[in-house]
């Protein structure tokens, strides 16, 4: 099935069609050199989208994995930090680490 | 009286079930020793992971940041007898750099060679002859940043012409955060080796230590406890007075 044609008895007429806020809407092109034209800019236009998303998934995916190890270092990092500073006799303050008065 | 009945329905039921359940265990040993096998060991007690210990570590270290002061000497505890925290987390680290040099070097083993040895000079020369082994595991994760930003510029050069695409967008905001999170990384060190060398400061100057540093404060094996001196490369810091980290006179 051709995307965007719609069977109307013996012919097919192009629609484009786009999101306007929650709802769709449909321009209509009839089935003219107009309706040609339009079907074959969408259709460049989807293979454009296609060829993106697939570039962006094949740069993103594996980063995935490490992006997941990254914030797990970044977590016990942080852990052993306030850990290590906490047991110096330090306490943290509005994002500062200070010493205890009364140490 | 119903009261009366209630209860024993009760009872029976319970004696009942216990009943059956030590007929069952009953069977079980019975059939074991017939078929001449040995009965089952208890196992030893298991040893705590090391995910364990830092949710153990985390813990505690909730509970001191809220005023619990009594949980110190058990988060030294986990801290310093525990090296398979700080292993874990050198080993994650390990993980990713080889995950940014595999990208980095897409398939050519000469690269990812080099790229290896650039990481190992690189942390030798961020941590100097004397460190910790916090100091270590920040070192790396510094690297660590400082391989995904060079992945992801590398990258924007390697696929240029983008723009406009969502691809582009995407990989700006990325370079962007690991460029963000590789500067904060190396004010994180500078931050936690100011701090250390006061923690070390104080407790040279108090007549009974005050507290002993993570991972023992050896991580290479040169440092001596007992005798701390801050090193050379932080004089300077400590000389201007530098207001970068801001530690109250006690």
């Amino acid at each position: 099935m051709r995307v965007g044609w719609e069977q109307r008895g013996e012919k097919s007429y192009y629609y484009r069609s786009f999101r306007e806020g929650n709802a769709v809407r449909k321009v209509y092109f009839g089935n003219g050199r107009a309706a040609q034209i339009a079907a074959e800019q969408d259709r460049e236009a989807r293979a454009r989208r296609r060829e993106e998303r697939k570039r962006l998934q094949d740069f993103e995916g594996p980063l995935i994995r490490l992006d997941g190890w990254m914030m797990e270092l970044h977590k016990y990092i942080r852990i052993l930090t306030e850990a290590t500073l906490l047991v110096g006799g330090l306490h943290e303050h509005h994002g500062m680490w200070r010493r205890k008065h009364c140490a | 009286m119903p009261e009366q009945t209630r209860p024993r329905k009760n009872t029976g039921n319970r004696k009942g079930q216990q009943r059956k359940t030590k007929g069952r265990t009953s069977t079980k040993s019975t059939s074991s020793q017939a078929s001449g096998k040995k009965p089952k060991k208890r196992r030893p007690q298991r040893k705590e992971s090391a995910a364990e210990q830092l949710t153990a570590l985390q813990a505690a270290v909730e509970l001191v940041k809220r005023g619990h002061r009594e949980m110190v000497p058990r988060l030294r505890e986990l801290l310093t007898e525990s090296p398979e925290v700080w292993k874990t987390v050198g080993d994650i680290a390990r993980n990713v750099q080889r995950g940014w040099v595999r990208l980095l070097a897409d398939g050519d083993d000469t690269v990812a060679e080099s790229m290896n040895l650039y990481v190992e000079s690189r942390q030798k020369e961020l941590l100097g002859d004397d460190f910790t082994a916090l100091e270590k595991a920040m070192v790396e994760r510094i690297v660590t940043c400082e391989l995904r930003v060079a992945y992801l510029e590398g990258h924007e050069v390697s696929v240029p012409g983008l723009d406009d695409t969502r691809l582009a967008r995407a990989r700006d905001e990325r370079i962007e955060r690991a460029e963000k999170l590789a500067t904060r990384a190396m004010q994180k060190l500078r931050e936690v080796q100011l701090l250390q060398a006061r923690i070390r400061n104080v407790e040279a100057r108090t007549p009974k230590p005050m507290s002993v540093l993570a991972g023992g404060g050896v991580a290479n094996g040169k440092r001596d406890s007992s005798s701390e001196q801050i090193p050379s490369r932080l004089q300077p810091y400590l000389r201007k007075g530098n207001g970068a980290v801001k530690v109250a006179q006690g």
